[in-house]
């Protein structure tokens, strides 16, 4: 841990996830006004000590939006992931342990998943499906955990032929104990940082789809439907656009960073799939 | 008797052929004595001990013909519930390399726990004593500090006495030791000797052990087999075995054993 810190770049990218963290869990501290409260006549007012990002159409304070819009990306980046990484790690695991036919098998199931335009594939099951965030979260999740699937089939591929396995599985340990005991807490070091790069592309995701208004509904604020209510206004106030804008990139930029951070103190391999 | 293998043969499927690596060999064990299994390298010492237990993967080779009766019953015609139930319980293996055998994310104490739970319902305090057990039963020192430590922070030689807690805590019946002294330099070698000598006494565990030093073998075994290309050339009492040994390859082993120790001197 002491050596992410002492990587520049990396330690960036812990205070801009820590940062956003404590940012998402003390939102209605930090938030000066309710973000959805509807005030007419102060619409679309510029930055100013009162509204330090002004408002928007409604009149809604947009720094408070933007602060319970980083509760929703902290989430939906958090739980999407997870999802992913959990049905990476069963799949990928079965594959890479049991081998032959069983692998086979998942591994073109991995590669007919990959040949969707992932981004695609979420915007026609949304469509079909009723956009909340529940589903948004679980949607993501389940278009984008082939990554982890092949890096942990990887990891077991080697880890299953070191003596420690063939000794754990001559002293009598099931196959379920070996894999969940023995060999996934010795692979998962690439699939962690994966997963924090997948954070990333998770919250990408979410906005462009909050953008494309079948993403997070509003009134429910999101950085991605923040931009798109400010499409309407675009030229004329560059804050509802800027912002938004800015609070995604450097969010995704701060998940990159530590992932890379992480990836050059655990793994000196070179290339890890998000 | 404990442990009667008859007319074993084992392949290996390679890419384009099938290799006989054990080819119908008939063994016997005999409750509390120790075996000794030697030959030259892929002679099919290894395999023969895999078998015992079953442990072929089915994607490298198969058990293609004869019976291992262990108490009784024939291991060929066990549910692999069945056979993880006799893994560790009653058939314990150590193997060569000791730093590699350990689990390099868990601690000793956590792998011998662990193998605990797996298989009997204990209380994490019941393990942990188990544990200690076993470490002293191992002969180490300073237990409670091995408990807590990583294989990597362990001598060759601590690791193998850990790895031998960890095969006889479930106090086995038959102890199959893969040449487990080949790795560790010469003074620990003749220590962990000792312990197993010193096991066999104290728990009456039967060991088979496979090993293609001589002189090791010497200090260890009640009976020698002799192994050479997959099949057993020779089955004799240790006596018998050094003064007046039957078979040309045995009496060719013991003739390399003379001229090294031609060469020393």
């Amino acid at each position: 841990m002491r050596k992410v810190f002492r990587n520049k770049l990396a330690l960036f990218g812990v205070i801009v996830v820590g940062s956003l963290a404590i940012v998402a869990i003390f939102a209605p501290f930090i938030a000066p006004y309710d973000p959805a409260e509807i005030n007419i006549k102060d619409a679309l007012l510029s930055p100013s000590f009162e509204h330090i990002f002004g408002t928007d159409q409604l009149g809604r304070d947009v720094f408070s939006r933007m602060i319970y819009g980083a509760r929703i990306s902290l989430v939906i980046g958090f739980v999407a992931v997870g999802i992913a990484v959990f049905i990476g790690l069963i799949i990928g695991s079965i594959a890479g342990y049991y081998g032959g036919r069983i692998d086979s098998i998942l591994m073109r199931f991995v590669d007919m998943m990959l040949c969707f335009p992932s981004f695609f594939l979420i915007l026609a099951l949304i469509a079909l499906l009723e956009p909340n965030i529940m589903i948004i979260m679980v949607v993501i999740g389940i278009t984008s955990w082939m990554g982890t699937a092949r890096l942990i089939r990887a990891e077991i591929l080697s880890l299953k032929e070191r003596e420690f396995i063939q000794a754990s599985k001559v002293l009598g340990a099931s196959d379920f104990r070996i894999i969940v005991r023995h060999l996934i807490p010795n692979g998962i070091g690439p699939v962690l940082v994966s997963a924090v790069l997948g954070i990333a592309a998770a919250v990408l995701i979410e906005s462009s789809l909050s953008f494309l208004g079948i993403g997070v509904q509003p009134p429910t604020p999101s950085w991605g439907n923040i931009l798109m209510e400010g499409k309407a206004t675009l030229g004329v106030c560059w804050w509802l656009i800027l912002l938004p804008g800015l609070a995604i990139f450097i969010t995704v930029l701060g998940y990159n960073l530590l992932g890379e951070g992480l990836r050059e103190t655990f793994g000196g391999r070179k290339k890890y799939v998000a | 008797m404990l442990l009667e293998i008859k007319n074993l043969k084992v392949c290996y499927f390679t890419e384009d052929k099938t290799v006989t690596a054990v080819d119908g060999i008939n063994l016997n064990m005999e409750k509390g004595k120790v075996l000794a299994l030697v030959g030259e390298t892929a002679c099919g010492k290894s395999t023969i001990a895999l078998s015992i237990g079953r442990l072929i993967s089915p994607y490298d080779g198969k058990i293609t013909n004869g019976e291992i009766i262990f108490k009784g019953k024939d291991i060929m015609l066990l549910s692999s519930k069945e056979l993880q139930n006799l893994r560790g319980k009653e058939i314990s293996y150590i193997f060569q390399e000791p730093a590699s055998s350990l689990n390099p994310v868990y601690t000793v104490g956590e792998q011998i726990t662990e193998l605990l739970h797996a298989h009997t319902r204990i209380s994490k305090a019941e393990a942990k004593e188990k544990a200690m057990e076993g470490l002293k039963m191992a002969q180490l020192k300073d237990i409670e500090r091995i408990f807590a430590s990583y294989p990597h922070q362990l001598s060759g030689g601590m690791k193998q006495r850990a790895m031998i807690a960890m095969a006889t805590v479930f106090k086995p019946i038959l102890l199959i030791a893969d040449e487990p002294t080949t790795a560790l330099d010469v003074t620990v070698q003749a220590r962990i000797i000792e312990l197993l000598i010193k096991l066999k006494n104290d728990l009456g565990l039967s060991i088979l052990f496979i090993a293609h030093d001589l002189n090791l073998v010497s200090t260890i075994a009640d009976k020698i087999a002799v192994m050479y290309q997959g099949k057993i050339v020779e089955v004799c009492e240790k006596e018998t075995f050094y003064s007046n040994p039957k078979h040309d390859y045995t009496k060719m082993l013991l003739a390399t054993l003379r001229d090294l120790k031609e060469i020393r001197r």
